[in-house]
């Protein structure tokens, strides 16, 4: 029963228990949106608004308009180089990539003696630096001298020219990057675990074969884990930097060939002091890594089968 | 409510708990203040300059020894030497940008001079010209080139530093090993053909194990070809030439002496010391892996450091016609004040020392460089070792790349055109050049350069 007190006042307005709580749990998160909204969004949205300007990155910011998108496209040839390297690198690596994780991982479950030595040792190239990693392999692939030279020794002829010339610069980076797979195999590791035994039975009962029992049971149940391994590897493909960068200093020596998108971003920002134009890129960059994950994930409607989930 | 009688505790109470607890960390997790002066014996507050260089090996030692030594007869300043990473190629500087757009640079920058006057009509350094003329800076105590790559459209954005000259380096043991006659090195361009050839060893497959000579190696530049042959790369309207006629036979010839040794090994040269794993001691001219190279005198002091057991001699470089002393062309460094630097004053006053008579003796003393500043570059003691008596010599015809705005970019172009396109002909040489001028007067067009 209101009391005679309560009904002579103004009445106060009081908040919600619900209103309470978004704002003490906003004002829990606020550091972290604070840091994201100075470290993220305003350098996202500022390097947008530089993309349409001349900018040197201390100067003023001359507006352009279109400019640096249109020179990109029209006068630029380091720009086209950089995709069709970039575009190579993830055309044919991602495939492999998956082919060869999927592989090993399906080879490390196999109940041998050893086998969690043989998962430590294809696990351990990820735990190297990527800058040794360049460094070292630069001198391993150095034509002559390098150590992956002592197979053709032997056969007493001369190697490939791995990454001194242009059609094997591309090609000796793609094995490179096929040799640091290690967490994309503990991922397929971590999914063969989860494929239902009596999936496999059933198969056996009705004599199935290996083969068989893989395209039908195994790849069917694995496909979250290779659409994951896509999507991930499609955004660390189109943004491939630190190997090329140190181990040709960014000169994309030979013949532009291991010229990446990321590697001529950075010089058009830091070397040739062109952020406007750097923007520009990254923003082309972006655009494109959003509309092909978009596709990626839109097409998953059609081979992803979540095994949990509607079948 | 459950919760607040299970734990004993209000909700208030848990508000004001991780209230302080986030305190609490946020404060320890902040840095400390950023270094509050200090303060000297005598009790006064000492200014910390920062001057930034990315020098390893010998001469950050010696810079460091100039530093120490203006620290010592300076009061209330103190300077201290930061390595800052290099940039391959370009010697353009991707911290010292972060920094002065952050609006922290330091006091003192490091800089190749043939890139000062793009730094400076971008904005990144100081104009310290009424502090040079105050402090007696003038044109006749440097060196033309120097001078001219300091200054840029009037005003002094740097001090130089030292400069160098590029000659052939040649390792007498390995040419008497050869049977080759190691005083009688080569004095044109068919002679260092001939000796190239001698002196290259090859494997059963056909693969360089000893190069003979690297033409596109080191100090071998397209300049250092073109400026042999005679050519010109800049006009005196301030228009690149890479294409003059005479540059365009340097480059010609050179396609063919590439095509001679092979351009895959070359190539396993210059690919295998792409990321800087050749500098210093491991540099192939030490290793004993190439006989002669071009390089420049700072390499009197390494050796001297590395190898004081091999014999070694210097010459001018080879032209077509005889020895050609005219190939030579002078780099160097300098100092200069990042915009945005607050304390000018203090920081020329650094400055003005280490690019002074004192400074430049010691550094240029301690690693075989060549001074600037005329009265000082007269000591003895430069032309005192054999060696580096050569490279004085050279001094007086030696050439300097073209000082304009967009240093970078033509440096990076003139790159790709030398080590790339030309030798591997995916451009005949005329074209290679052509594009090059093509885009850079472009360029400087655009940015008024020539106005």
């Amino acid at each position: 029963m209101a009391t005679p007190v309560a009904a002579t006042q103004p009445r106060r307005w009081q908040m919600t228990n619900s209103t309470r709580n978004t704002i003490n749990g906003l004002l829990f998160a606020s550091p972290w949106i604070f840091g994201l909204f100075v470290f993220w969004i305003y350098p996202t949205l500022a390097s947008a608004y530089y993309s349409f300007t001349k900018f040197n990155g201390v100067g003023t910011a001359d507006w352009i308009g279109m400019k640096n998108y249109v020179e990109l496209f029209t006068d630029d040839n380091n720009f086209l180089d950089a995709i069709y390297n970039t575009a190579y690198f993830a055309i044919v690596s991602i495939p492999l990539a998956i082919m060869t994780s999927f592989g090993l991982a399906m080879m490390l479950n196999a109940k041998i003696r050893g086998q969690v030595i043989y998962r430590t040792i294809y696990f351990l190239p990820t735990l190297v630096p990527e800058v040794a990693l360049a460094l070292v392999w630069v001198l391993l692939f150095t034509p002559r001298i390098g150590l992956i030279e002592a197979p053709f020794r032997f056969f007493g002829v001369r190697g490939p020219c791995w990454l001194t010339c242009e059609q094997w610069a591309r090609p000796t980076l793609v094995l490179l990057a096929l040799w640091i797979i290690g967490q994309q195999i503990i991922l397929y590791l971590a999914g063969l675990q989860d494929v239902p035994r009596d999936l496999y039975d059933a198969a056996d009962v009705d004599g199935a074969s290996f083969w068989h029992k893989f395209r039908n049971v195994t790849v069917p149940i694995m496909t979250p884990v290779i659409f994951f391994h896509l999507v991930t590897s499609v955004i660390g493909a189109l943004n491939f930097f630190t190997i090329p960068f140190i181990m040709t200093g960014g000169t994309g020596f030979p013949a532009n060939s291991t010229l990446f998108y990321s590697i001529y971003l950075y010089k058009s920002a830091f070397q040739y002091l062109t952020m406007g134009y750097a923007s520009a890129m990254a923003w082309l960059l972006f655009m494109f890594t959003l509309i092909v994950t978009l596709i990626i994930f839109r097409s998953a409607r059609l081979w992803v089968f979540y095994a949990g989930g509607d079948a | 409510m459950e919760l607040q009688a299970k734990l004993g505790l209000s909700r208030r109470k848990f508000l004001q708990l991780s209230g302080l607890t986030a305190s609490a960390a946020l404060l320890a997790a902040c840095p400390a203040p950023a270094a509050a002066p200090g303060t000297d014996s005598a009790g006064m507050e000492v200014k910390k300059l920062e001057a930034w260089s990315r020098m390893t090996d010998l001469a950050q030692e010696s810079i460091i020894g100039i530093i120490d030594n203006y620290n010592e007869q300076s009061d209330g300043v103190e300077v201290e030497f930061v390595y800052i990473p290099q940039t391959q190629g370009s010697q353009a500087d991707e911290k010292l940008l972060t920094a002065v757009a952050g609006g922290t640079p330091p006091a003192l920058h490091y800089a190749d001079r043939f890139t000062v006057p793009q730094f400076a009509q971008q904005g990144f350094f100081t104009n310290i010209n009424d502090l040079a003329e105050a402090a007696g800076v003038t044109k006749d105590l440097y060196f033309d080139f120097a001078w001219e790559e300091t200054v840029y459209k009037g005003d002094i954005y740097a001090l130089s530093f030292d400069t160098d000259t590029r000659a052939l380096w040649y390792n007498k043991d390995i040419m008497e090993e050869a049977g080759l006659n190691p005083e009688s090195p080569p004095t044109n361009l068919d002679e260092l053909r001939e000796a190239t050839e001698a002196l290259t060893i090859r494997d059963s497959t056909g693969a360089v194990e000893r190069y003979g000579f690297n033409p596109l190696y080191d100090q071998a530049w397209l300049y250092t070809w073109g400026f042999g042959f005679g050519g010109e790369f800049q006009d005196g309207d301030g228009r690149i030439t890479f294409a003059n006629p005479k540059n365009v036979e340097s480059m010609t010839w050179l396609k063919e002496f590439v095509d001679e040794i092979g351009v895959e090994d070359l190539d396993v040269m210059l690919s295998a010391c792409a990321g800087g794993t050749c500098n210093g001691e491991n540099d192939y001219f030490w290793t004993g892996q190439s006989a002669m190279t071009c390089s420049g005198n700072w390499k009197v002091a390494q050796a001297k450091r590395y190898k004081p057991d091999t014999n070694y001699g210097v010459v001018p470089l080879p032209g077509p016609d005889g020895p050609a002393p005219h190939a030579s062309w002078a780099g160097g460094w300098s100092w200069a004040v990042p915009t945005g630097y607050a304390d000018v004053e203090d920081a020329f006053d650094a400055l003005f020392y280490f690019c002074g008579p004192e400074g430049q003796a010691k550094y240029n003393k301690d690693t075989f460089h060549i001074p600037t500043i005329k009265s000082v570059a007269e000591d003895p003691f430069f032309s005192e070792d054999p060696l580096h008596a050569v490279f004085m010599d050279l001094l007086p015809v030696s050439h300097a790349r073209p000082p304009i705005p967009l240093g970078s970019q033509l440096w990076d172009l003139q790159v790709r055109a030398f080590r790339d396109e030309i030798p591997h002909g995916s451009k005949s040489p005329e074209q290679a050049l052509m594009d090059i001028d093509e885009e850079i007067n472009a360029g400087l067009e655009e940015i008024g350069f020539f106005s």
